[in-house]
């Protein structure tokens, strides 16, 4: 198993938004987590990218226990949460390169940064400072820089959001591509077509979380 | 079709809103308030009445300033009103009224025509210490006729140009860059003319700008006006939480929003990527790069005591060195960043200490010797000591843009000197902390005024331990509120053990 959570309560101060969630990824397989707003599919995926310590239960990722300040584990998992990540200083074109020279993939093995910035419609922009582009945009490079390096596991929370429907459709494309590439994917979505090219599991609060297919 | 609805009278409109917001004010206001506030404007204008008369007094017995001390203060305080202006407007209008007046049938010049008087009004009063450092009867005139002269100017370019901060802004920078050659240079260009003469033309150059910029008000932008409008809000908002590191974040996103990414660079591949993209930031801010080299000069150009002069060197240090750490603030902010680059914080913060290590030792060496050159040492002794400071001065500005928002939570500490707010002190203490260590026998040969082979070495060990210590200890969150909790408990004791010292005396 790429990912195993076993038994898992989370929850701020007092108030548990998850209890008892078990769940398990496998190679080349993507999970759409799926539910109403606050029903715990952010705080799953932090928990997860091991910046929410669980109440009980356990996670592990790639068949070691999540520590974000491993540097073995920043390699392998690629989190895109609902934070701003650029720097005001660099283009487009050099968020992208940054990643992808910072892990340096093997030639051919990975998608190509000008062809990462074609798919996601940011070669007309890509000489630009992300503080220029709009929300759509900013997001889509975020997207580019996720997609940029080689990793094991990708964690994505609402990859959809402010994206235009062709958008939505290219980061389909991007997660089977991803797959292909013997990765694993766990997503928060409220995308019914992002979600039906997963596996999808409902997330309902507290009380319990199902499997729908 | 319909015709078009004819322009509504801004009296009325103005009068509507300002009695809802005597009422609001009335509301809120209570006589404490008014009390506090009405002590506040007296104290100031008692201090600035009594330090112009100071300044009157001695200019009676010493003489009056030279003509090129006039003339640099003159172009100084230009150079503040116009950089004033490209900050806040200076035409502007408040977020609120801006949203529904600016885009409702009203005289865009009637709405701004309050501020277009006020803004005169700052000019009026900008022209007050060119009289005060003149001292000088002929001078009174034309200083304020050049501080209203100004201000229209500023107007009349915000309703003229497409992207008039900019404008403003370069303004500011030739009229600061020429005070600093007169003032240093002493070059005045020779006026033979009557007083009588120079201030009637003063005023009336003064007046046409008003008028001009008064006939122009119609013609203002929105979207400079909407500019002006998130600026004022964005420093107001540091100010109102009493956080400089705010206004530092709001300037900087500023800053990168007004400049396209200038030049294309490659980045090497691997490791080597991180500090060649803070380079590059550096690059593609010049005006950095010359902050730097002008700070580099400031401890030998300001003539103080020699241990004022320490600490003014430790704080220019840390102030240079900053210029090159805007990144890690961004990875401190934006953690998603070092998600998405695959590195941890640890990894991200030793790559970025690179560039800021390199700048801090260039500059340590730089201004150290031009300090001695300046005291008469020998400037290589001077170089060799900042040069072996550098490594510290870089812990301490990686230590001050990592820090959080200043805790006004934190609690008071009462001493028999009065009350210390813990938070902003704790605050400005993180930034000096590690340099301060980290460089005390560079300070204290500064301080003494000796120099020596021994002093180098142990302040190059030294620098090597603290910055190694500030690397390993402080790269993670949990490390970091470790450290800061400890800083924190420190400081209440020591505050503790010094009120007891003084009690018992």
């Amino acid at each position: 198993m790429v990912i195993s959570i076993d038994r898992l309560t989370l929850g701020y101060g007092d108030h548990i938004v998850v209890a008892g969630f078990s769940l398990e990824v496998r190679r080349r397989e993507v999970v759409a987590l799926r539910g109403p707003n606050g029903a715990g599919k952010s705080t799953l995926l932090r928990c997860v990218a091991g910046l929410h310590t669980p109440r009980e239960g356990t996670v592990t990722v790639v068949g070691s226990s999540v520590d974000e300040r491993d540097a073995g584990f920043r390699r392998a998992v690629v989190a895109m949460l609902d934070d701003v990540a650029w720097y005001p200083s660099l283009t487009v074109r050099e968020h992208v390169d940054l990643v992808q020279l910072l892990n340096r993939p093997e030639a051919g093995s990975w998608w190509d940064p000008v062809e990462l910035l074609e798919l996601l419609s940011l070669d007309t922009v890509a000489d630009d400072s992300p503080v220029r582009l709009s929300s759509g945009q900013r997001q889509r490079l975020t997207l580019a820089m996720a997609f940029a390096r080689p990793s094991r596991v990708l964690l994505l929370d609402e990859p959809e959001r402010h994206l235009d429907a062709a958008g939505r459709q290219t980061v389909i494309d991007l997660v089977r591509t991803y797959l292909d590439r013997d990765g694993a994917a766990l997503i928060a979505t409220h995308d019914p077509d992002l979600a039906e090219a997963c596996r999808i599991v409902e997330v309902t609060g507290p009380e319990h979380a199902r499997e729908s297919r | 079709m319909s015709a078009a609805p004819a322009p509504v009278c801004a009296r009325a409109v103005r009068r509507w809103l300002r009695i809802r917001q005597v009422r609001r004010a009335r509301e809120r206001w209570s006589a404490d308030g008014l009390y506090t506030v009405a002590l506040a404007v007296v104290f100031l204008l008692v201090t600035i009445g009594m330090a112009v008369r100071g300044h009157l007094l001695h200019a009676g017995e010493t003489g009056p300033a030279t003509a090129a001390t006039v003339l640099a203060v003159a172009l100084g305080g230009a150079a503040v009103l116009l950089a004033g202006a490209a900050l806040a407007g200076p035409l502007g209008a408040a977020a609120s009224a801006l949203s529904w007046l600016a885009t409702s049938p009203m005289r865009r010049a009637d709405m701004l025509r309050p501020r277009f008087v006020a803004v005169l009004g700052v000019g009026l009063l900008g022209g007050l210490p060119l009289t005060v450092v003149a001292a000088r009867p002929a001078v009174v005139v034309p200083a304020f006729a050049l501080g209203v002269a100004t201000a229209a100017a500023a107007v009349l370019v915000q309703t003229s140009v497409r992207d008039p901060a900019r404008v403003l802004r370069i303004s500011a920078a030739v009229c600061g860059v020429a005070a600093v050659a007169v003032g240093l240079l002493g070059i005045v260009p020779a006026v033979s003319s009557p007083a009588i003469l120079v201030a009637v033309i003063a005023v009336l150059i003064a007046g046409a700008l008003t008028f001009l910029a008064a006939q122009r008000l119609d013609s203002v932008r929105t979207a400079t006006l909407q500019a002006s409008v998130s600026s004022v809000l964005g420093v107001a908002g540091g100010i109102a939480a009493a956080d400089p590191g705010l206004l530092s974040r709001v300037s900087e996103d500023r800053r990168w929003m007004r400049h396209r990414p200038r030049g294309r660079f490659r980045l090497p591949a691997g490791p080597r990527a991180i500090p060649a993209h803070d380079m590059i930031a550096l690059l593609r801010m010049p005006s950095r790069i010359l902050l730097i080299a002008a700070l580099a000069s400031i401890p030998a150009l300001i003539d103080v005591t020699p241990s004022s002069r320490a600490v003014l060197w430790l704080a220019c240090g840390l102030f240079a060195t900053a210029q090159t750490t805007g990144n890690v603030r961004y990875d401190v902010d934006r953690p998603g960043l070092g998600r998405l680059l695959g590195r941890t914080d640890r990894a991200m913060l030793r790559l970025r200490a690179v560039v800021p290590v390199v700048v801090a030792v260039i500059w340590g060496a730089g201004s150290a010797a031009m300090l001695l050159w300046q005291t008469g040492g020998e400037p290589a002794w001077g170089a060799a000591l900042g040069a072996a400071a550098g490594p510290a001065l870089a812990a301490g500005a990686l230590r001050s843009c990592r820090r959080s928002f200043v805790r006004h939570d934190y609690p008071l500490i009462v001493t028999p000197q009065g009350v210390v707010p813990s938070g902003p002190l704790l605050w400005v203490t993180q930034a000096f902390d590690v340099a301060l260590i980290g460089t005390l026998p560079a300070l204290a040969a500064v301080a003494a005024d000796s120099f020596g082979g021994i002093t180098v070495a142990i302040q190059a060990v030294l620098s090597a331990v603290v910055l190694t210590a500030f690397l390993t200890a402080s790269a993670t969150r949990p490390a970091r509120e470790r450290l800061s909790r400890c800083v924190r408990a420190a400081m209440t004791r020591a505050a503790t053990v010094i009120w007891r010292f003084s009690a018992a005396e």
